[in-house]
């Protein structure tokens, strides 16, 4: 009665002897983990590539600005504001941001686009790298020079198209004034479809003080910042708010965004997707688990002789419940490895056609292999009860 | 000492309102080594009076005694026990597992009994040599004739050496040469000290053994000792 490997040898044939409607009973657990596993493995690649997309932004970064609401009024951030940002302990570095559309030209060339005027911190803030030549520096900027640095897009337009590959060293007017291109920034490299927000960007960059005074121009649209780190977002968010009330008056009002913030807001989005999507492989595995538990019944019915049988042999209510539990774990593990290994290949092809890298979640694995055991038992217990409950003579009697 | 005591032993079946009296307070007293036969028309309680001997059903009333027990007092593991270590069940219709071979089916009441799978094999092999199946073993049931499937039957009644042999009109149907090999098989078994009671319609089998017990409607009528 302890030869574990004699009843599945034996729960196996019975499975064997009836193949057809093994493979249909088991289909509904094959169907189940299929979806469990390609849909956690595509949900936590697609929020691992996004996560990292917005980790590269600098998961720190933070950014105020002036706002109006109702009972508020608009009170523009100045450079005041900039140096009392800098001051306090738990902000690592600051950069205003200035924007203003002019034409840009080139010989004969002409655009027009965006000129950001931010502070060589801006950069570092913003996890941008150079490309060709680089950054203004603060020397340049405290003493307005006329410096730019232009992205990809500006280079493609004023340059590229006109057979000049390396910007740098060369001259472009912004306005009426002359700069100095000293740098081309590299594009940002996006995994996620977040890059198809992205785009080319087509902005020149020059330093803030340049292009007030260049430009006469002083409204700083927002400030960026990044916390040091462990500064919780909420707490800044808190005594910024207090502070700015402070310093700017209680009719004010200044908004704040926190990327770390966003990241959370994201991945608890994701999480509820990926928790919902688990839910519905949860449910169609538990349709498996009822399709195997008419199948099992059906088992039983029609094996009732042999039930009695077994048990005028010998065989205790133990060993008939035994040997049917046996057989609804094994129908319904085949079917999860079945489901594993079919899943993992769509999943794998998926994730080919969408070019990401290829991954199949680990805990989707073991969650379904678990799903299915306890499926298994559950819905086998019953048909199971049943049989073993039977009495030896009126299996052996049932035509 | 007695192997068997049957003290007003009833069986009643309830069909609805009507019941079905099957036996009847039905005495009796059966030494070990024994050999029996138990007869009597269609639907005397023949079935009846065998499948509580072989503790398969459960009596509406009385006491029986097996071998000092009180079945009555058993329960479902204790019971299973009895029927793996002490009984031996031959039946009519052969009732093999058709998905298994002449060995796998003969190894059944061995697994029950917890025996390692070499010796079971090896046991199982040596019993149906006994019953003249040695090259039989492979075979499925289907694959078989009436009267193999009923030595194979029988080899496996004996898989764990029991005290008791019960046949329900093991010859029932098998043509009179089958039968007539079936009932030598019990003939020697009976005189190697197992005790065997055989239900059967037919008086040249019943001569086979020691005593008839002749029922008519569920009573117990005589009892016919045999001269040999
Ligand atoms: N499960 C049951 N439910 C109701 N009545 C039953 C049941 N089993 C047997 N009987 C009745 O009990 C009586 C005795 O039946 P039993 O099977 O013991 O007869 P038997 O002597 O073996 O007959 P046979 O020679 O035809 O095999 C019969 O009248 C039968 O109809
Ligand atoms: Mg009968």
């Amino acid at each position: 009665m302890n030869d574990f490997w004699e009843e599945l040898v034996q729960s196996l044939g019975n499975l064997k002897g009836n193949k057809t409607r093994s493979f249909l009973t088991m289909l509904g657990v094959v169907v189940g983990v299929m979806a469990i596993i390609g849909i956690i493995s595509i949900g936590e690649a697609g929020k691992l590539s996004i996560k990292k997309d917005l980790e590269s932004f600098g998961s720190n970064l933070a950014a105020i600005w002036a706002d109006k609401r109702e009972d508020t009024v608009y009170k523009p951030l100045n450079n005041y504001d900039v140096e009392f940002l800098r001051s306090l302990p738990f902000i690592k570095d600051v950069s205003p941001t200035l924007s203003l559309y002019r034409e840009v030209r080139r010989s004969d060339k002409r655009l027009d686009c965006p000129i950001m005027g931010v502070s060589p911190s801006y950069f570092g803030l913003n996890n941008r790298h150079i490309e060709k030549g680089r950054f203004f520096s603060s020397f340049e900027n405290n003493n307005f020079r006329r410096v730019c640095v232009i992205t990809e897009g500006i280079k493609k337009e004023l340059f590229e198209r006109h057979g000049i590959d390396d910007p740098v060293g060369h001259v472009v007017k912004i306005g009426d004034f002359p700069f100095f291109v000293i740098g081309v920034m590299k594009k940002i490299e996006l995994q996620s479809f977040l890059s198809s927000f992205v785009g080319e960007e087509k902005e020149i960059y020059v330093p803030e003080r340049t292009v007030k005074t260049t430009f006469g121009i002083s409204r700083i649209n927002y400030i960026l910042f990044g916390l040091k780190e462990g500064v919780k977002p909420t707490a800044a968010r808190k005594s910024l708010t207090s502070m700015f009330r402070l310093r700017k008056g209680r009719n004010t009002y200044y908004g704040m965004q926190f990327v770390e913030n966003q990241i959370n807001a994201f991945s608890s989005v994701m999480n509820t997707v990926t928790m919902i999507i688990t839910l519905i492989g949860a449910l169609s595995l538990f349709v498996g688990g009822v399709g195997i538990m008419n199948i099992m019944f059906i088992s039983v019915t029609e094996r009732t002789r042999e039930i009695g049988i077994r048990k005028s042999l010998g065989a205790t209510q133990v060993t008939i419940l035994r040997q049917f539990l046996n057989e609804a774990v094994i129908l319904s593990l085949l079917g999860a490895f079945a489901g594993i290994a079919i899943g993992s290949l769509v999943t794998l092809a998926v994730e080919g056609v969408i070019k990401w890298k290829p991954y199949i979640s680990p805990g989707a694995i073991v969650l379904s292999v678990f799903f299915s055991l306890i499926i298994g038992v559950v819905f086998g217990i019953i048909p199971a009860k049943k049989a073993s409950a039977l009495h030896p003579i009126d299996a052996l009697r049932y035509e | 000492m007695n192997l068997i005591t049957l003290k007003k032993i009833s069986k009643i079946y309830k069909m609805g309102k009507v019941e079905v009296p099957a036996l009847v307070d039905a005495d009796l007293q059966i030494q070990k080594g024994e050999y029996l036969a138990i007869m009597g028309p269609s639907g005397s309680g023949k079935s009846t009076l065998m499948n509580v001997l072989g503790c398969l059903d459960v009596p509406t009333s009385g006491d029986y005694f097996l071998d000092g027990k009180d079945v009555g007092k058993l329960n479902d593991v204790e019971m299973a026990s009895i029927r793996n270590q002490m009984i031996g069940f031959v039946f009519q219709t052969f009732n093999l597992l058709p998905r298994l071979n002449a060995r796998k089916n003969v190894e059944l009441p061995l697994i029950y009994a917890g025996v390692k799978r070499q010796e079971r094999h090896m046991r199982a092999d040596k019993l149906l040599e006994s019953v003249g199946l040695s090259g039989r073993a492979e075979h499925l049931p289907s694959e078989l004739s009436g009267g193999e499937r009923q030595r194979v039957a029988i080899a496996r009644s004996l898989a764990n050496d029991p005290h008791l042999i019960l046949a329900d009109e093991p010859t029932g149907n098998l043509d009179s040469k089958s039968g007539e090999e079936i009932m030598k098989i019990f003939d020697s078994l009976n005189k190697s000290g197992v005790t065997i009671i055989v239900v059967t319609h037919e008086n040249f089998i019943a001569e086979h053994a020691d005593k008839s017990i002749h029922i008519l409607d569920g009573r117990i009528e005589r009892i016919e000792v045999h001269k040999k």
